[in-house]
């Protein structure tokens, strides 16, 4: 059920006020016909959210055309023109550069960045708010950004994992997990995935591709042996989009 | 050739697999040093001798982590569960890269040894006691709750332990997921019975009768909040008077709740 304002609205209703592509649709349907109760505090509410995830979903598909290259952490790389590589093995922004300049470069100048697969999430979801952001809103909301894996995340993203959901949805990162990993191939030990909403899923270093083929690939890096699969578990992560709305709502009405 | 060159040379064979091209690493290549206890003293060796190796520091710290991964995951050796722990402080305290090595502690699944975690809450290095509570965020309040020292704070986990170690399984999450990473959870179920579980399933080990069969079945279908109650309740009567734990076990669900609760009114 989706409730606005405390009412509850039909998709109908929300297709007549608002202009949405099939992947947005199928949101609306799903949220409506659920048994989990979705409210929003306003119409554009909604939409933001609509739009992020749209927007999560074009950034993932962005940065597999990148040639953004999948490292270690022990291994990355990136361009020391915008950031710094930590002992970690993360990224952090450089002091001169503006947090908007240094996102770009990553799409713009792929080659140059080599990291895992969940630091790739989260390059996708500042991608995907600064494409909707103003440039000005984005570098004051997130002036510091730290890269790596789902350490020293900015608050304002408001990134969390979320277990057992009801509903999942085209824009969340979902996991795969490979329980019995070779232990040699640790960075298989899971894989994140954007769920871009048509049956197939950008995963950073395995591409744009189906459930069943990263769950084959993790399945082929397991101990000798083994015989449990790697699954798709029951939980997503997502940013906090009513907070990044309610940042947007307030700088674009001021 | 003696034991310890035998030892060395496995050892060298080892790093030097490790550290070439790591994404063509096999498991069954490296464990082609098919004497197991030969493979295992060499890969302590290099833990123990990891100063003494002399390869750079960048090369040294990634053979470290594949040699932890090894022993800790495959050969399940509790023995260099110490080092293990040390290395991953250490370089949490240098801003190192650690999350290879915390999942290797982990994936022992030793359960007495997280008090290789836990002796760090006492440590007088800030750092260390803060990295050892988000390690044990497992342990509901330990990183909420306030604490006036350091031994307080031991305290409270110990009793914590003391309590719940035979009904915790492993979760197998990890920083590639999240990060904060829960890695052990109570299995309230077994609590509720008083039956420890199996680590790495969380199945009961000991066979349940027809009766303890439908105590889980009416249990399960309770939320977490009672769930919780009620195993806190069983284990604290278990302990205290179990007489009366069989007699109060013997009662209808909405009976035992009530004794729970009433129990909670009088402890608080």
């Amino acid at each position: 059920m989706i409730r606005i304002s405390g009412n509850s609205v039909t998709p109908e209703s929300i297709f007549n006020q608002l202009s949405l592509n099939n992947v947005q649709r199928n949101i609306v349907n799903t949220m409506a016909t659920s048994n989990t109760r979705y409210d929003f505090a306003s119409l554009n509410q909604l939409k933001f959210e609509l739009d992020l995830r749209v927007s999560i979903i074009n950034a993932s598909r962005k940065l597999n055309s990148s040639g953004l290259a999948f490292r270690v952490f022990t291994k990355s790389f990136c361009n020391t023109n915008f950031w710094s590589r930590t002992r970690e093995g993360g990224f952090v922004l450089k002091n001169s550069v503006s947090s908007s300049e240094a996102i770009e470069d990553i799409f713009r100048n792929g080659r140059k960045y080599g990291t895992e697969c969940a630091t790739a999430m989260v390059i996708i979801y500042y991608k995907a708010v600064l494409d909707i952001y103003p440039v000005e809103l984005f570098n004051r909301m997130f002036p510091n950004i730290q890269l790596m894996n789902w350490h020293y995340l900015n608050r304002n993203l408001g990134i969390n994992n979320y277990s057992n959901l009801p509903d999942y949805f085209p824009g969340d990162c979902r996991y795969f997990k490979n329980p019995d990993v070779n232990p040699l191939r640790l960075y298989l030990q899971g894989e994140n995935a954007i769920d871009l909403g048509n049956g197939t899923y950008y995963a950073h270093g395995m591409g744009i591709t189906t459930r069943d083929d990263i769950i084959r690939i993790l399945n082929r890096n397991r101990k000798p042996g083994s015989r449990k699969s790697a699954y798709l578990m029951d939980n997503a992560t997502h940013p906090d989009f009513k907070h990044l709305h309610s940042s947007y709502s307030s700088f674009t009405h001021s | 050739m003696d034991d310890f060159d035998l030892i060395q040379k496995a050892a060298m064979t080892f790093i030097s697999q490790f550290t070439s091209d790591i994404y063509n690493l096999s498991l069954s290549e490296n464990l082609s040093i098919n004497n197991i206890q030969l493979s295992c003293s060499a890969l302590k060796w290099i833990l123990e001798s990891r100063n003494a190796i002399d390869i750079p520091d960048s090369q040294l710290d990634d053979a470290i982590d594949k040699t932890a991964i090894l022993l800790a995951s495959v050969y399940r050796d509790k023995e260099s569960l110490p080092i293990i722990a040390e290395l991953a402080f250490e370089r949490h305290r240098k801003n190192c890269f650690n999350h290879d090595l915390v999942w290797a502690f982990f994936e022992a699944q030793h359960i007495n040894s997280i008090y290789l975690i836990a002796n760090r809450l006492q440590s007088s290095e800030p750092m260390d006691v803060a990295f050892a509570r988000k390690l044990l965020n497992f342990v509901p309040g330990i990183n909420e709750l306030q604490f006036s020292n350091n031994q307080q704070l031991y305290s409270y986990f110990n009793n914590w332990f003391e309590e719940n170690s035979s009904f915790l399984r492993y979760t197998g999450e990890s920083y590639s997921l999240k990060s904060d990473p829960t890695f052990y959870e109570v299995v309230l179920g077994a609590k509720y019975l008083c039956k420890p579980v199996a680590t790495d399933t969380g199945q009961i080990l000991q066979r349940l009768n027809t009766n303890d069969k439908i105590l889980i079945e009416e249990f399960n279908k309770l939320n977490k909040y009672a769930q919780s109650l009620l195993a806190c309740y069983s284990y604290e009567m278990h302990y205290k008077d179990k007489n009366w734990w069989n007699i109060w076990l013997s009662y209808p669900l909405p009976f035992q709740f009530m004794y729970a609760n009433a129990w909670i009114g009088g402890i608080q």
